[in-house]
């Protein structure tokens, strides 16, 4: 028995506010699950897993319209959804009165259920999370304790975003698997038997490494999982970028050093760019270009103006500038960054205002 | 720097003209007009260049002024100089232009970095700082307004940052300038628009959370499916009960029956006729009457036989026994007739009665066992017409049922109703909640991008605080040794009347001894001018950093004019005690040349023709 466990697919969530690709970001969460499902067919999945947050809110009734028609297009495969957190079921839910299509299983009991699939020789524990409602990993797991069933195959699915309480319970129940979502990263607990499959796409900066879903096998003899593994689906990568910056170094060899190192990474991912290093301070970096062309989410510049302190304190021994420097330079203590912000403004100011000697003509 | 000497090869009325300078003390005589202005003029423009064009509408515009319009080709000059113990020769041609220089070493080789040298010869000051220091005009009031005005100035920038180039307010305020700037991408409103959003956020899901938009729908239509099940089981009912129906009534229609009357009617009348043809066939069956007319006709051809037999016979009784036997004849022949006629009846009867129980019973018999048949029969078609006929009571009842049914699930088809207008509604909330939150995630940009800014504007005013903190320790250090070596010259040159003097933050200047301390307003005109002398040769020194007494030649351009002997002679004791540099002194009289030479002070004296 071939499955598929994927989660936290976050349709609809907006990880991109206020970028120029935020739109783009949201279609291309919904694209990794239609590649998902196009896999699926593709290597004859017979079982599909969800383990909760596929919507990373309530979803209306379009949104569960436009993933049914999905679900719709490979009916050979039976699609056993929990909810999570994002998009737990609550009373006043769409989801409550929405027809899926016959393949799709959800249970709105607000108990763990227990779907079989006798054709796949296959019993699938699930509980889904519900608005108000206590019951969890314990209850699942009193569920399938309780049961005996005649499938060889059990499998179970559950949200549980702790994963010593998902091993706890879990891990002695008899389950050839355990579906498990609610982390962003994937994890393999009990040598594969308890899998986290983390987000299907990564959601913001500091949700890096790979995302994507776990393909497995379970012999239909035996009932163990005979092989497991790991399949990247995530269409982007969020990285962090820093770039060195010197005293020489010019706006257009920046942009075009920044463009290159994009490039070589991979032009549609996400990045973090940090600028560090000691800049001319006549220079300020200007990144409108490269952020008009990659999808950079935050710039972070930690450059400092290369002012020639020992020059300005030595040119300027009796003076207020001369003065403002040294007063900087003796403390020994590292400055904290609104001080040396404070020093760059301070410096900056006197050097552009020090002409005003002139106006004295 | 010290000047080595001067040579003017045109600059305004001078042509060709050298003068070899003492590195000590010049006095520099010559009538009016004889040209003191102008080699002042000329020094001037060898240090610091000529403005092409003046600066000011209305301006001199000196550049003109001093061309020789004789012999205009040239114009310039050259000065020899030396300055931490190098010699220099500095030329400029005004021709190619007011700023031009060129800077020769002492072996005539030619310096590229003539203008860093020069700038640092003069200790980097500028022509306006030089001029309202070490160049000294006619010390008098009236004349000294400007020149104090713009020491003032120039001793508050010297004061406040320690260099007259550098100002600590337009620091500041240029500072205020770019947190203005900052302050205005600076969204105040963000986080009260943020906590306005999270509270429209809260009361959207406890209106989703109330029970009014709980989700039954499926419940409904649930419910909707059993009714409508039931409601087809009555429909099913009833139609199957009317088919019945129908089927009874064309059976019994058939078989002639209206209603259970007809039933009972037909049963009646068959039983009776039955009757009736068994005792009419009994009647004609009975030995009497079939033995009538076989017994009046052998009657009769027993008469008649013995009419004939006993032949013979008188006639009367011939006649008589003729008579019998036609008599017997005649009733054996009727009795025949009336027998056969009774026959027959009973046979018609027969036939039809027989038709009739074939038709009602499956068997024309006429037997004693028709009647229970015919009965038997009959009850059927009572037991139908009771059963699938006589059903109204039935029939009602499942119409009610109906009627029940169908209210009901009109009933579920409204809760139905109603609840997709619940759920429309929730859906519109979902929606909303979902733009909502997405205004809030683009508040949270904007309000880390405001922290940020606000980082940028803590920054500023740490710096000013910083810079004016520091300015105001420089400007008493600076002002405390400004008033100090001030002091120490004014004493000197007021032969100690004076010896304490007081720049305060507002620079007001503020003579103190010992019982008062005297604005400087309120004192004569030459007290003023021996203070602002001192003052400026403190400044100097200040200006040139550390403990210098001056290295920059000192000008004096009829500056003695309104002293009696006694003042010259002091003041100018105190400048030649007081500074340690070179000193020009331009003067139109002997007085201070006597004066340098009473008192034994060694000069050069050199007179322009």
């Amino acid at each position: 028995m071939r499955f598929i466990h994927l989660g936290d697919v976050r349709l609809g969530l907006n990880a991109e506010s206020g970028k120029r690709w935020e739109q783009d970001r949201r279609l291309e969460i919904f694209d990794t699950l239609r590649r998902t499902v196009r896999k699926a067919e593709e290597i004859s999945c017979e079982l599909m897993l969800i383990s909760g947050d596929l919507f990373s809110h309530q979803p209306v009734t379009s949104e569960l319209e436009e993933v049914n028609r999905l679900f719709l297009s490979i009916p050979g495969t039976e699609i056993v959804i929990v909810t999570g957190r994002g998009d737990m079921i609550k009373s006043s839910s769409p989801v409550r009165s929405f027809c899926w299509a016959p393949n799709v299983h959800l249970d709105l009991s607000g108990d763990p259920s227990c779907f079989r699939f006798p054709r796949l020789s296959t019993a699938v524990y699930a509980m889904s999370v519900f608005e108000h409602s206590k019951k969890g990993t314990k209850e699942l797991a009193g569920l399938i304790n309780e049961d005996s069933p005649e499938e060889l195959i059990r499998i179970g699915l559950i949200w549980e975003p702790s994963p010593e309480k998902a091993a706890e319970q879990l891990s002695d129940s008899g389950l050839s698997y355990a579906a498990l979502g609610g982390r962003d990263a994937h994890e393999e607990l009990e040598e594969g038997r308890l899998c986290y499959c983390g987000g299907l796409e990564p959601r913001s900066m500091s949700d890096g490494g790979p995302h994507g879903i776990y393909i497995g096998d379970i012999s239909s003899a035996s009932g163990r999982l005979i092989k497991l593994e790991f399949l990247p689906m995530a269409s982007v990568t969020y990285m962090p970028l820093a770039i060195n910056i010197n005293k020489s170094t010019k706006q257009e060899e920046l942009a075009s050093l920044i463009a290159s190192e994009i490039e070589k990474r991979g032009s549609r991912n996400i990045y973090r760019l940090r600028l560090y290093g000691r800049r001319d301070p006549g220079f300020e970096p200007d990144l409108h270009g490269i952020e008009e062309t990659y999808r950079i989410s935050e710039v972070v510049d930690e450059t400092e103006p290369q002012y020639d302190l020992e020059g300005i304190s030595e040119e300027h021994p009796y003076d207020l500038l001369g003065y403002y420097v040294n007063h900087l330079r003796r403390d020994k203590r590292e400055p904290s960054e609104l001080e040396l912000r404070a020093m760059h403004y301070g410096i900056d100011a006197l050097l552009r205002t020090s002409g005003s000697g002139e106006s004295m003509k | 720097m010290k000047l080595n000497h001067i040579h003017i090869y045109g600059f305004g009325k001078f042509r060709d003209l050298q003068i070899d300078l003492s590195e000590d003390i010049n006095i520099i005589y010559g009538r009016n007009e004889a040209g003191k202005s102008t080699l002042h003029a000329f020094l001037m423009a060898m240090f610091f260049g000529m403005d092409e064009k003046p600066a000011r509408i209305g301006k001199e515009d000196s550049y003109s002024h001093y061309r020789n319009w004789q012999d205009p080709d040239i114009y310039g000059g050259e000065i020899g100089f030396s300055h931490g113990g190098r010699s220099y020769v500095l030329r400029r041609d005004f021709n190619l232009g007011g700023k031009h220089m060129e800077l020769y070493a002492a072996g005539g080789e030619k310096l590229p970095e003539g203008e860093k040298i020069l700038s640092e010869a003069l200790s980097s000051l500028t022509e306006s700082a030089y001029r309202s220091t070490a160049s000294i005009g006619q010390l008098k009031a009236a004349t000294g307004r400007e020149m104090i005005r713009e020491l003032k100035r120039y001793v508050d920038n010297l004061s406040s940052t320690g260099s007259p180039e550098l100002s600590a307010d337009a620091a500041i305020s240029y500072l205020d300038a770019e947190k203005g700037r900052i302050e205005k991408e600076y969204d105040k409103d963000a986080v009260k628009t943020y906590a306005s959003l999270i509270g429209q956020i809260k009361n959207l899901e406890g209106e989703l959370a109330s029970s009014d938009n709980d989700n039954r729908l499926r419940d409904y239509r649930d419910l909707r499916e059993s009714v409508e099940a039931e409601l087809s089981e009555a429909e099913k009912e009833l139609s199957e009960l009317r088919e019945r129906r129908e089927r009874a009534g064309a059976l019994l229609s058939e078989n002639g029956f209206a209603d259970r009357h007809s039933i009972d009617e037909l049963e009646d009348r068959l039983l009776r006729e039955q009757q009736l043809y068994l005792r009419k066939k009994k009647s004609s069956e009975s030995m009497v009457k079939r033995a009538v007319p076989v017994i009046s006709l052998v009657v009769a051809a027993l008469c008649a036989g013995a009419g004939f037999y006993f032949t013979g016979l008188e006639d009367i009784y011939f006649a008589g026994i003729m008579g019998a036997a036609l008599l017997m004849l005649i009733i054996s022949v009727t009795a025949g007739a009336l027998l056969r006629k009774k026959r027959s009846e009973v046979r018609k009867l027969n036939e039809e009665l027989s038709a009739e129980f074939e038709k009602h019973t499956g068997s024309g018999e006429l037997d004693e066992d028709a009647a229970s048949r015919l009965h038997e029969r009959m009850e059927g078609f009572r037991r139908i017409y009771d059963t699938d006929i006589a059903t109204s009571g039935e029939e009602s009842a499942i119409s009610d049922r109906m009627i029940e049914l169908g209210r009901r699930r009109s009933d579920c088809q409204e809760d139905i109703y109603r609840q997709q207008g619940i759920n429309r509604g929730v859906e519109e909330k979902l929606l909303k909640l979902n733009a909502l939150r997405n205004r809030v995630l683009e508040l949270r940009n904007i309000i880390a991008e405001n922290n940020r800014l606000k980082d940028r504007m803590d920054a500023i005013d740490l710096a000013k605080e910083e810079l004016s903190a520091l300015s105001t320790e420089l400007r008493s250090s600076v002002g405390a040794r400004l008033n100090q070596e001030a002091g120490r010259i004014l004493g000197k040159v007021t032969g100690g009347a004076y010896s304490r003097l007081e720049v305060t933050d507002g620079m007001e200047i503020f003579i103190n001894t010992r019982e008062r301390s005297i604005p400087l307003s309120s004192l004569s005109m030459g007290t003023m001018d021996q203070v602002y002398l001192a003052l400026r040769l403190s400044a100097i020194g200040l200006i040139e950093g550390g403990g210098s007494r001056g290295s920059l030649p000192l000008f004096f351009d009829d500056s003695f004019t309104l002293y009696d002997d006694e003042r010259l002679g002091t003041a100018l004791r105190t400048v030649t005690d007081s500074y340690e540099g070179q000193l020009l002194i331009f003067t139109c009289q002997h007085r201070e040349e006597k004066a340098l030479s009473d008192m034994g002070i060694a000069h050069k004296y050199i007179e322009l023709a």
